[in-house]
């Protein structure tokens, strides 16, 4: 199994190693009560103690309430916007308030999706029907579920050291899984190399389990995408629907699954890595959500930009005053800025590489040590040089919509197939002119959205039955 | 010398005399020094590969046959080469400065190919006057670097062409043997002692193919950069191997200019010549690793690439042997530049087809 279009990981310098470094319980935690671009409305008062697993905060969503429960015990105080809590002097518990470890056999899938909301789990699966978090509520349920080990971007908690770490927490999660899918449902297990020790554990550990499957991808980014994988599963199983739902979980997530509901823990601890060229010592964390960034996060240089997530994914984040999210796995470290190099077009291109093989570091398979958080060159009109179609996984030609686009074209953007954009920004990585496609693209969607919007609600009010209709949906 | 840059920035800020000439100061400024322009949206690291680098890269692509020029037809392709890039260079900068926007690192290319591309003994002035039409009416018009339809090089060439076309069949020069080529005669002398009307191609229409030895090194006579095969397959797959020049174009155009040289030369053999000449006489090669694989002026999607390189293939084989022209790798270029948006159309449509079937 491999991506269908597209896809290229670019070899950067600061790969972390695989140890894990435990980082221990800091004197406060940060959290913010935001995930998934969901605002979460605090459920505690100032100054009140909470336990281990009580509600944080509390968002209603997919049909029911998704929650942030308390990874520690500690006094919560409040900021005056509301936007973010600080635990002071947090203590860790064995045990959760609210939460008892459940038995896969006897709970049915009801009782599942509640605790892992409750949990704080519930986020981290995707519905291709959906396109996001599938619902709380209805008696579907999915054809598949997606079980992803492999995350390439650099640089994300691999799907090796989590399994390593906490294979039976994952092989708990997997059964549980069983109860979600539908009657002949399977859970599809996505590895790197079905030969790899670690793969023929699993395997042997799973093995006769009629509906369990193995699949090996290669390390192409974005493959961990999980639109793009629900559907190259999709074209993989024969009898499968255009419709059927397809369910994406990655490898924190499902050993969240297996914490939560077979030992009754809720979302506590998150693996993280440190990674980039002014990472210092690039590795893996095991730390408590919340934990203060400066806790553990370490830069070299005197100017390093620190992204939350991947250097393909990852924004900007303050070191100094936020604190591990529910759903962090990665911190990405490079300089704020590149030095001004003399005639650096004539250079032979050293620590540098390249989607093309213009520099030199190609040649001897090196790992790119200079880049900076810069464009690396100038804004220029595209010269359709196609890099960015050859990158592209979702099989579209990012050229042809962004001519479209600058025409104002909308509507022909939209046949070229704007909506199938899956958002892995490799296109603005590669294009040579330094073009914002990925910006371009989504105000487009925006743009598209909002008018839909305008002319369901004037339909709405014209007093059309059918759109009336739609909106309920 | 960044500190002397430095020191004139503030000449050319807005309200100072120098102002108006910003955009000749900000592109030497960042000619000579790497420019560091924050990014503010994700990704927030890029690949390092910009403009400027694809640009020099296909000069230094061109550095083999540029070299082989120079040994075959002496001294005078580099006063060439200088005149062209001062010619251009005028334009271009004029332009910028008209529109207010930034100098282009597109006009290294144009500059340097054009000389290439014409007799080695075409007259200075002329070389002027092609190149500046070239870039004028080739791309400044049509809104500069990324927005013509036309390949300016080859608009500076049609429009030589066209103006004086004894010049420019009648300029060409026995190429240098020995040891130093023509390294040793002076520019003045290459062109008055062995001026020739005949080329390969000329001589082919009469059955006389030559040495395929000579032809591959080059030791023909012929446009500057175009005669040395070697070369540009050095310098080609240079390009190609960086992953600049498109290997798509490249692939499909001379395997269909191939296949229909050899078909034609069956069908025809006193009309077409054998494979073998027709690939290494006239410009193919240098047209197909450095003219088509132009990105601006092929087709902007990757399968148009093939059918551009067919279409070029195609018709420079049948311009060559059924119609009045010897050579027909210009013709061929200008109509697949005409016929790259149609292509894309094409394409483009098939897919928004499939696109809404599948929906």
């Amino acid at each position: 199994m491999r991506l269908k279009h597209g896809g290229f990981t670019p070899k950067i310098d600061g790969r972390p190693v695989g140890d894990i470094t435990t980082v221990p319980m800091p004197d406060r935690l940060i959290l913010e009560l935001k995930r998934n671009d969901i605002t979460y409305e605090p459920a505690v008062q100032n100054g009140r103690r909470v336990d281990f697993g009580e509600p944080l905060a509390t968002a209603a969503a997919s049909g029911g309430t998704l929650v942030l429960p308390a990874p520690a015990t500690g006094q919560v105080v409040l900021d005056e916007d509301r936007r973010r809590l600080v635990m002071q002097d947090p203590q860790a518990a064995a045990t959760a308030t609210g939460f008892s470890p459940l038995v896969h056999g006897r709970i049915s899938s009801d009782e599942i999706k509640k605790t892992l909301a409750r949990g704080g789990v519930w986020p981290f699966f995707y519905s291709s029907r959906d396109r996001g978090m599938p619902s709380l509520v209805g008696e579907e349920k999915p054809r598949s579920i997606v079980v992803n080990f492999i995350l390439t971007e650099p640089f994300r908690a691999r799907g090796k050291v989590v399994i390593t770490r906490s294979w039976d927490r994952i092989v708990a999660g997997i059964r549980f899984l069983q109860r979600l899918v539908s009657d002949y449902g399977t859970i599809e297990i996505i590895l790197t190399d079905r030969k790899h020790p670690v793969a023929q554990m699993m395997y042997n550990d799973l093995k006769g389990q009629a509906w369990v499957r193995f699949h090996s991808v290669p390390l192409t980014y974005p493959i961990e995408n999980p639109r793009l994988l629900s559907e190259t599963v999709r074209s993989l199983s024969s009898g499968m629907n255009g419709d059927d739902d397809i369910w994406v979980i990655d490898a924190q997530g499902i050993e969240a699954v297996g914490g939560c509901l077979g030992e009754g823990l809720p979302l506590h601890e998150r693996i993280v890595v440190t990674g980039g060229p002014s990472a210092a010592g690039p590795r893996h964390f095991a730390v408590r959500i919340g934990t203060p960034l400066d806790s553990f996060v370490e830069t070299i240089g005197s100017d390093a930009t620190v992204l939350r997530g991947g250097l393909l994914n990852g924004a900007p984040v303050s070191v100094e005053s936020a604190g591990v999210g529910y759903d962090d796995d990665a911190f990405f470290a490079m300089p704020r800025s590149g030095k001004r190099e003399l005639l650096s077009f004539v250079r032979p291109g050293f620590g540098r590489t390249s989607f093309t093989r213009s520099f030199a570091t190609s040649l001897f398979g090196g790992y790119d040590k200079q880049i900076a958080a810069t464009l690396r060159g100038e804004p220029r009109p595209c010269i359709a040089c196609g890099f960015c179609e050859t990158v592209c996984p979702a099989g579209i030609m990012p050229q042809v919509i962004h001519r479209y686009l600058y025409r104002e074209k909308t509507e022909e953007a939209e046949q070229a197939g704007l909506d199938r954009c899956v958002e892995c920004n490799l296109c603005t990585y590669v294009c040579p002119s330094k073009i914002e496609l990925r910006r371009q693209f989504t105000d487009a969607k925006a743009f598209i959205q909002k008018e839909k919007e305008e002319m369901l609600a004037v339909a709405a009010r014209s007093g059309g039955g059918q759109s009336e209709g739609e909106e309920a949906k | 010398m960044r500190r002397l840059l430095e020191a004139m920035r503030p000449l050319f800020e807005k309200g100072r005399p120098l102002a108006p000439f910003a955009a000749v100061f900000n592109a030497f400024d960042s000619l000579m020094y790497s420019i560091q322009v924050p990014t503010d949206g994700p990704p927030y690291g890029r690949d390092p590969i910009d403009l400027k680098r694809v640009m020099m890269l296909v000069v230094i692509a061109l550095l083999p046959p540029f070299v082989a020029s120079v040994y075959f037809f002496g001294y005078r392709i580099l006063l060439m080469l200088l005149v062209s890039y001062v010619a251009g260079a005028i334009v271009e900068v004029a332009f910028a400065l008209i529109r207010k926007e930034e100098i282009s690192e597109g006009f290294f290319v144009t500059g340097f190919l054009f000389p290439l591309i014409v007799p080695p003994g075409l007259p200075l002035w002329m070389v002027a006057v092609g190149v500046a039409f070239g870039v004028l009416v080739g791309k400044e018009v049509f809104g500069g670097t990324g927005r013509n339809l036309f390949n300016p090089a080859l608009v500076g060439r049609v429009f030589l062409a066209l103006g004086y076309p004894t010049a420019m069949t009648s300029n060409w020069i026995q190429p240098g043997t020995g040891t130093w080529g023509r390294l040793v005669h002076t520019a003045a002398s290459s062109i008055t002692d062995a001026v020739t009307s005949a080329t390969p191609l000329v001589l082919g229409k009469g059955g006389d193919y030559g040495s395929p030895l000579d032809l591959f090194l080059g030791r023909v006579t012929g446009s500057a950069g175009e005669t040395s095969a070697l070369a540009i397959i050095i310098g080609g797959l240079f390009l190609v191997g960086v992953g600049i020049a498109n290997w798509r174009t490249v692939v499909s155009l001379l395997v269909t200019f191939t296949a229909l040289s050899a078909i034609l030369h069956l069908a025809a053999p006193q009309t077409v010549g054998p494979v073998w000449f027709n690939l290494l006489s006239g410009g193919i090669l240098f047209g197909a690793f450095f003219m088509a694989t132009d990105p601006v002026t092929g087709p902007v999607t990757q399968r148009g690439r093939y059918v551009y390189g067919i279409i070029i293939g195609a018709v420079t084989i049948l311009i060559r042997s059924f119609s009045g022209f010897v050579e027909g790798m210009m013709f061929a270029i200008l109509f697949g530049n005409i016929c790259a948006p149609l292509i894309d159309e094409v394409i483009i449509r098939s897919q928004m087809r499939r696109f809404a079937r599948e929906q």
